[in-house]
């Protein structure tokens, strides 16, 4: 098994290396000159020149990236050019947020999507399978920010609840993870019900009820193990989505991660700091497919065999 | 049979929309109700503390080394220099008690005494002479010293200048934050100024959590009693969206707005608990036109357009009323502003114009960037505009980094853009001198009586003069028309009504130490 | 004239079944009036094409149809003379695998993947015993040796079996809790021939250890002869002949039945051509008004399309349900040898 975990944590090499190199040659043919940014308004052209030289920034694209890519062998992620800070620096101090944002997020939305998707599924063409459904769509199709203030407007102005913006504390992460998890929830609580419904047509569903089990704990106990196995597809996905599509969320709730961080440095074409988040969610997402791989096979026995 | 599912859905869905709609619902009531109760308690419970509420963050707090709006916004609280701008924007004493100039060239400043640096060590002449030498090897200060030749320490409190050549801009030079005075030993150290904020101003530097707050305590050696801080604790909350830092603000989370959404005004108005601030800024939002491509290389063209341009429904439009419509090619708010030759918003005028530039409207092609909301509503009616004029206006989106370069090298035809300068020298001159072109130039003007007359302007000590040279200047920049002023914003302020000591000026810098609780 | 056999020492017995399916296509009249008695410590075997209405009878007993398009419209099903059909679902819920148990037919399907064999015989001991875990994971590995197969192979997992030895495993969880009634769903119809004899010969022998009534549904006239006491022929969700084992084999009543037999291949003559029985079974959904059989039968006259036949006893536990079977065997005279 743990030749297994090291073989797919060492071809994240060649996707970081991907990654990197796509974004890096993108965000250079973009026009949109660092040194210009940084100068500001009143910079004369020989101040941008002389910057640029200092930036290295007049040297052929591929040996900059040699560059970085060297110094990130080393565990150097190169400085911002908009604070002149270490990269990691930043990205490690936001990180955290992040990190933390998205496991609420992912929670809530297995605690509501898988509900909704299973009695969707037991109670399939009934009412109840309608309302969920409208429901998760209606999550899907609500946008993010929207919903973000009017969480805040009912949540903090009005009941006073929780706070409305900010990290400060650990209530701070339920409006925002909230908001994150309306979205993802669709996709999840649709896959549920699809192989929810396939499952409890199963024969051994059957077999179980004919033992005197009751609906509910065939459903908890028999159903819900073997419906997991692509919901669990589902929801590696939507964490995949949930690290890079949080920035409005982050921005409606003034929550410090990182999709802000993202968005401002490519907005101010501060490459390094780009490169940097980038590398972060290409680990992220091979990290979470290596869980979820390794979680199949934690769930169903007859896939543990390609772990030989 | 087949219809059931069909009805049940329909009625789910009826269910989720009224459902939306009553949580929509719950927003615009609550302006009058409950924030009056929950809301600020205008002089309640914690009284040592003011919370300030910003859009953005401040990337660094070096001092020196950058040129972000929110990091001079910081260093004003952390540092101090030489002199500093006063309400009519013109140079007063800081750290300088008084100051003169002896000669064309030169200028001797006499150093308060006394002046302690956070970390306590004496703030003298040396520091002076360090800072200065040190602002000239950094690209973003540069510029504010380029024309001084040496700095000499006469005595621990006295430091002289010397430029090359008349200098006018000095004092004003000296007021940026980018040469706020930084210790001596700081420098010699090489210090990280970034993680070491280390100034005398009347605030001291806590703490910074990225994306989240900046933490300030009260300097208690802070050298001018009269403006010593009367609030000890000051955070600064970073909240992006601005529909949100309106909420925090009537939730009585934050105290002062830094900025706010001009939609959010009239609700903060009505709101008892909260007082708002208007000041007319000295910045421009206009629409930048590359002069050498034709035909906006004809004066009576460009005089055509600005004809044309209905500015008022800009300001409602976009601005929600909060700006001044401006056609004056330089801000109104400096001394020397005028609106001669200027040209208004005139349909028939405009025609005019057009009929005598001899242009033929149909064969143009106005390409129009813009690189925000803001700026699209702007853009949306400028086209309309200029349709009825016959010119052909298309919209196009650029962001922000992409919109610089294009400026700056030519490759564009118009585009809305906004400028604030401390002076009207550095406007100008930033703007429409010839030796700016390829840079901030980004009209391409080249007319040697503009040049002419900054440059003189440049070197011209005395301030009346000076101002009746910079007046003839803007009367011959409207006259030429090379770019298309729009409005001046107003800059609006919201705070808790139990705050005092709320100021702006018309550049939108504000001394917030002077904030206190009633 | 078989009132007597309704008291008392009936381990099953249905009257009057009706079963509907409501789909979106229309009604479904998967049972229309079934009989159905076993007597206590008797196999009973129910034959029948596919189609015909097994399964369906043997989940109404469970309780088990499909909901809620699965409706029992009419009839009753008592179980040692409890009437199920008045059962709450809480107290089915204790029937189901300690009073009466069901397997299904196929094996390969009918285990959990991913619990093991073990567990999912414990859960059915633990469900009806109140057991803690442990020991009715011991019990389960017992009942595992019960049916040949090693004890300590309980912690496998079904895939890890052959399909006569998942079976096993599912008489295994079947009888677990010492049932009375056993209902088996065509258990071999998924297995080898030589499979078959042997899951076969093992159920026979159980259901003598147990003291088990059984209810053998197959459409395998060979595993009738091999397993059952008495037999039940169904058709269009009716019971067409009822008899002993002897009375249907030696005296076979009805055409239907008859046409059962016919259509085994000859091992003896290997020229003799197959003799298939014409036709199909009607649509469930649009059941013809007299007989359901008479489409195909040889000998229907028009009483037959018109009026649905009444049982015609040949002795008092045979009957067939024919108008012309009775004709036929006074034809034939005497004790209705057929033809």
């Amino acid at each position: 098994m743990l030749k297994y975990i090291l073989k797919r944590l060492i071809s994240l090499l060649p996707v970081i290396i991907g990654a990197t190199l796509i974004v890096y040659l993108i965000l250079n043919m973009a026009q949109g000159d660092p040194a210009r940014i940084i100068l500001g308004e009143n910079a004369t052209p020989e101040a941008i020149a002389q910057l640029r030289e200092e930036m290295g920034l007049n040297d052929p694209v591929l040996v900059r990236y040699g560059r970085y890519m060297l110094n990130l062998v080393h565990g150097d992620m190169g400085t911002s050019y908009r604070t002149n800070a270490p990269v990691s620096d930043e990205i490690f101090a936001r990180l955290p947020y992040t990190l933390w944002l998205a496991a609420a997020s992912i929670i809530i939305c297995i605690l509501l999507a898988l509900p909704l998707g299973t009695i969707a599924a037991i109670k399939q063409n009934s009412f109840l399978d309608g309302l969920c459904m409208v429901l998760s769509l209606l999550g899907v199709s609500m946008p993010s920010f929207w919903l973000g203030l009017l969480l805040i407007l009912l949540f903090s102005l009005t009941l006073g609840w929780l706070p409305p913006f900010g990290a400060d504390e650990w209530k701070s992460v339920i409006l925002p993870a909230f908001a994150l998890a309306v979205s993802s929830m669709a996709s999840v609580a649709r896959t549920t019900r699809a192989s929810m419904l396939e499952v409890i047509r199963q024969d051994y569903i059957r077999t179980a009820r004919s033992k005197g089990i009751s609906q509910g704990r065939v459903i908890r106990r028999h159903a819900l193990r073997n419906a997991m196995i692509p919901t669990m597809t589902s929801i590696g996905i939507q964490v995949g989505f949930l690290l890079s599509g949080s920035v409005l969320v982050e921005t409606v709730f003034s929550w410090p991660g990182i999709g802000r961080l993202m968005i401002t440095s490519i907005q101010q074409r501060d490459i390094p700091t780009v490169l940097g988040c980038i590398i972060i969610f290409a680990i992220f997402f091979s990290i979470v497919n290596l869980i979820v791989d390794l979680l199949y096979g934690f769930i169903d026995p007859r896939m543990k065999s390609q772990y030989a | 049979m087949k219809k059931r599912p069909f009805r049940v859905r329909v009625s789910c869905l009826l269910l989720a929309v009224g459902f939306t709609l009553g949580l929509s619902a719950c927003g615009p009531k609550q302006s009058a109700g409950p924030s009056e109760s929950n809301g600020p308690t205008g002089g309640g419970a914690v009284k040592d503390t003011v919370v300030i509420a910003a859009g953005r963050e401040a990337p660094t707090f070096d001092t020196m080394n950058q040129n972000w709006m929110m990091t001079c916004v910081s260093t004003l609280l952390t540092h101090n220099c030489l002199v500093r701008v006063g309400d009519d924007l013109q140079p007063e004493p800081d750290l300088a008690e008084s100051y003169e100039a002896v000669s064309d060239t030169e200028w001797v400043f006499h150093l308060r005494q006394g002046v302690k640096f956070h970390d306590g060590s004496d703030m003298d002449a040396e520091d002076v002479k360090a800072t200065l030498e040190k602002a000239a090897t950094v690209a973003q200060a540069k510029q504010y010293v380029e024309k001084i030749a040496s700095v000499e320490v006469v005595d621990p409190y006295t430091v002289k200048i010397t430029t090359n050549g008349p200098c006018s801009s000095l004092l004003m030079d000296l007021t940026n934050q980018q040469v706020s005075i930084l210790s001596k030993d700081d420098i010699d150290a090489g210090v990280d100024f970034n993680t070491h904020v280390n100034g005398t101003g009347p605030y001291k530097f806590v703490g910074y959590t990225p994306g989240d707050k900046i933490e300030y305590e009260v300097n208690e050696n802070y050298f001018n009693p009269d403006e010593k801080p009367a609030i000890a604790h000051m955070i600064w909350r970073i909240i992006p969206e601005g529909s949100a830092r309106t909420i925090a603000l009537e939730s009585g989370a934050v105290d002062y707005l830094y900025d706010l959404e001009t939609v959010d005004v009239p609700k903060l108005e009505a709101n008892s608990n909260v007082e708002v601030l208007r000041q007319d800024s000295a910045g421009l939002v206009y629409v930048m036109i590359n002069n050498e491509k034709p035909p906006f290389d004809n004066v009576m063209f460009r005089r055509a357009i600005s004809a044309a341009i209905d500015r008022e429904s800009i300001i409602k439009v976009t601005m929600n009323g909060f700006a001044n419509p401006a056609i004056s090619n330089a801000p109104a708010g400096y001394t020397c502003s005028t609106n001669d030759n200027a040209v208004g918003y005139d349909l028939d005028k405009a025609k005019e114009y057009l009929a005598q530039s001899g242009v033929d409207p149909s064969t143009v092609e106005m390409p129009l960037v813009y690189t925000s909301d803001a700026d699209l509503r702007t853009a949306t009616i400028i086209q309309a505009n200029l349709g009825e004029l016959g010119i052909k206006v298309t919209l196009e989106s650029m962001d922000n980094a992409t919109w610089l370069s294009s400026y700056a090298s030519g490759d564009y035809t118009a585009g809305i853009i906004q400028l604030a300068q401390r002076t009207m020298e550095q406007w100008v001159t930033t703007l429409y001198h010839s030796k700016n072109i390829g840079a901030t130039n980004g009209t391409r003007l080249n007319d040697p009586e503009i040049d002419a007359l900054l440059d003189q302007a440049a070197v011209t000590l005395d301030d009346t003069q000076r101002q009746a040279l910079m007046t003839q200047c803007v009367a011959r920049l409207n006259e030429l028309c090379p770019t298309i002023p729009l409005y001046s914003a107003i800059y609006v302020k919201a705070y808790n009504s139990g705050l005092g000591g709320a100021n702006c000026n018309a550049t939108g810098a504000a001394y917030y130490h002077w904030l206190f609780w009633k | 004239m078989s009132d007597q056999k309704r008291h008392g020492s009936l381990a099953l017995d249905i009257q009057g079944l009706v079963v509907e399916f409501h789909t979106l296509d229309g009604v479904v009249h998967a049972v229309n009036g079934l009989d159905l008695s076993i007597e206590q410590g008797t196999t009973l075997g129910l034959v029948g094409e596919t189609g015909a209405g097994k399964t369906t009878t043997a989940l109404s007993v469970l309780r088990l149809l499909a909901q809620p398009a699965g409706r029992i419209r009419a009839g009753s099903i008592r179980l040692d003379g409890e009437d199920l059909l008045a059962k709450s679902e809480q107290e089915m819920g204790k029937i189901r695998g300690k009073q009466v148990s069901m397997i299904f037919q196929d094996p390969m399907t009918s285990l959990n993947p991913v619990m093991t064999v073990e567990r999912q015989i414990a859960e059915v001991i633990a469900h009806h015993t109140r057991l803690p875990e442990r020991q009715a994971v011991e019990q389960a590995r017992q009942m595992l040796e019960t049916v040949g197969i090693p004890g300590e192979r309980g912690s496998e997992y079904p895939h890890q079996f052959s399909g006569g030895m998942k079976q096993r495993v599912v008489i295994a969880m079947a009888l677990a809790c010492s049932p009375q009634l056993l209902i088996a769903d065509e258990p071999t119809t998924a297995l080898d021939v030589t499979i078959q004899a042997q899951v076969l010969e093992m159920m026979k022998q159980l259901r003598q250890t147990y003291q088990m009534s059984m209810l053998m549904i197959t459409h395998d006239l060979g595993i009738v002869a091999e397993t059952c006491d008495r037999v039940a022929v169904i058709y269009a969700g009716r019971i067409v002949e009822y008899g002993t084992l002897e009375d249907i084999f030696e005296h076979t009543l009805h055409p239907y039945t008859r046409g059962l037999f016919d259509s085994l291949p000859n091992l003896e003559d290997r020229t003799a051509r197959l003799k298939p029985i014409p036709g199909l079974m009607p649509d469930p959904a649009n059941l013809p008004e007299g007989c359901a059989f008479c489409t195909r039968c040889a000998y229907a006259t028009d009483q037959c399309a018109q009026h649905r036949p009444e049982r015609f006893y040949r002795t008092q536990e045979h009957y067939a349900e024919c108008h012309r079977c009775r004709q036929i065997c006074f034809e034939k005279g005497g004790s209705a040898v057929w033809e």
